[in-house]
């Protein structure tokens, strides 16, 4: 898929990219390149963060919990994974529509899904 | 309520014996936290959301220390659990605890009938209650919920009109509409599933409308009324209720009272 021109069309394109990503075996590290990208942009210490923390916390611990070896990889973990990512960018749109994270904090989300699974 | 969300720290202090968190989506991504441990959970009497997500921390659950959990109205769960605060999820070193979201696939950008000029979406209300001490026992259906609306949003000039409802993990229902202005309508109901994408296979965006109809498209006289039920084993299972409102003439303000009720019991 093309890069996403905002963090709803990620939202919507986010299954067919992670297919995409597992049909290249890349599945486990395109999901922690990406959720490692953001961390730091989302500190703890910053009540409003929390909400994206707590899906880049899932999305970390469901794919360090993937099997190392590609060919384990389930059709499971593509459709559990790629439903964390739908919401965390969805989730992350509305709190920039909502001023309750800056648009460079999502902007750098969305930089972090181009970059790493789209 | 939605964001900042209320603390169930507060509700601890106070001394209540759970915390309940009821709001309504305001996105597909909502996620709540909670720094306190529990007893039990259970979805709430008012949840439309039918299955909800519980994450919480598991020193055995070597190296991430996280599992997850899923309550729905006939599965609620008692066990303790502990938020542990003092540590930390791996590999994203945040602290530990409880974080609840939906389970259910919900995409408000779904429109379910291109030539609507009105849409009115319900958003779906998630209700989940954690208890701070061990109960007793927890049969937790939802209430029926009861969706009446004598007029939609309709301005001059606007023949149809489109309204979604909510409908996760219902096993019964009962609509009635009654015409009651004062020149004909054209009625339709039908089951709806949400899709992610706006590109799933063949032109479907954001959703699909369940084949056959609950209603098809049925003209009603000024004064004439459609009634039904909705079970389960006929009409299956699926994520929202789709109506279709057509006015044969283009007059504001037409009464057509429409009363949607659900259920979680089974025909």
């Amino acid at each position: 898929m093309p890069a996403a021109a905002n963090l709803r069309a990620a939202a919507s394109q986010s299954y067919d990219d992670l297919v995409k990503q597992w049909t290249a075996d890349t599945l486990r590290d395109a999901l922690l390149a990406f959720a490692t990208a953001v961390q730091a942009t989302f500190p703890e210490d910053v009540a409003n963060n929390r909400p994206v923390g707590a899906w880049l916390t899932i999305i970390l611990a469901k794919a360090t919990n993937m099997s190392t070896t590609v060919t384990d990889i389930t059709a499971s973990d593509v459709a559990s994974s790629s439903f964390d990512v739908y919401r965390i960018c969805w989730l992350a749109d509305y709190f920039n529509a909502q001023g309750l994270i800056t648009v460079g904090q999502a902007a750098a989300l969305l930089a972090a899904y181009n970059a790493n699974i789209a | 309520m939605s964001y900042p969300q209320p603390n169930a720290d507060t509700a601890l202090i106070k001394g209540w014996k759970f915390f309940r968190l009821n709001t309504p989506l305001v996105s597909p991504g909502d996620i709540y936290e909670s720094a306190q441990g529990a007893h039990a959970f259970a979805l709430g009497p008012e949840s439309d959301i039918s299955r909800v997500a519980i994450t919480y921390f598991d020193n055995a659950n070597n190296p991430t220390f996280i599992d997850q959990l899923k309550i729905s109205p006939d599965r609620s769960f008692i066990g303790r659990i502990d938020a542990h605060n003092e540590t930390t999820y791996q590999p994203a070193n945040r602290p530990g605890r409880v974080l609840i979201a939906p389970d259910n696939l919900y995409n408000p950008l779904f429109n379910p009938f291109d030539d609507a000029d009105e849409v009115t979406v319900v958003p779906p209300f998630l209700d989940v209650i954690q208890y701070f001490t061990p109960p007793q026992s927890l049969v937790t259906p939802r209430i029926d919920k009861e969706f009446y609306y004598q007029q939609f949003r309709k301005d001059l000039g606007v023949s149809i009109v489109s309204a979604m409802f909510p409908y996760f993990g219902r096993k019964s229902g009962s609509y009635s509409i009654l015409n009651a202005s004062a020149h004909a309508a054209t009625v339709r109901l039908c089951g709806v599933n949400f899709l992610r994408a706006n590109n799933a296979g063949t032109g479907f965006s954001y959703g699909y409308l369940i084949d056959p109809d609950i209603l098809p498209a049925t003209v009603l006289a000024s004064g004439d009324q459609a009634n039904g039920v909705l079970k389960e084993s006929t009409h299956g299972m699926f994520d929202y209720i789709a109506l279709r409102m057509e006015y044969s003439q283009n007059a504001a303000n037409d009464d057509t009272p429409f009363k949607l009720i659900v259920s979680d019991k089974e025909l």
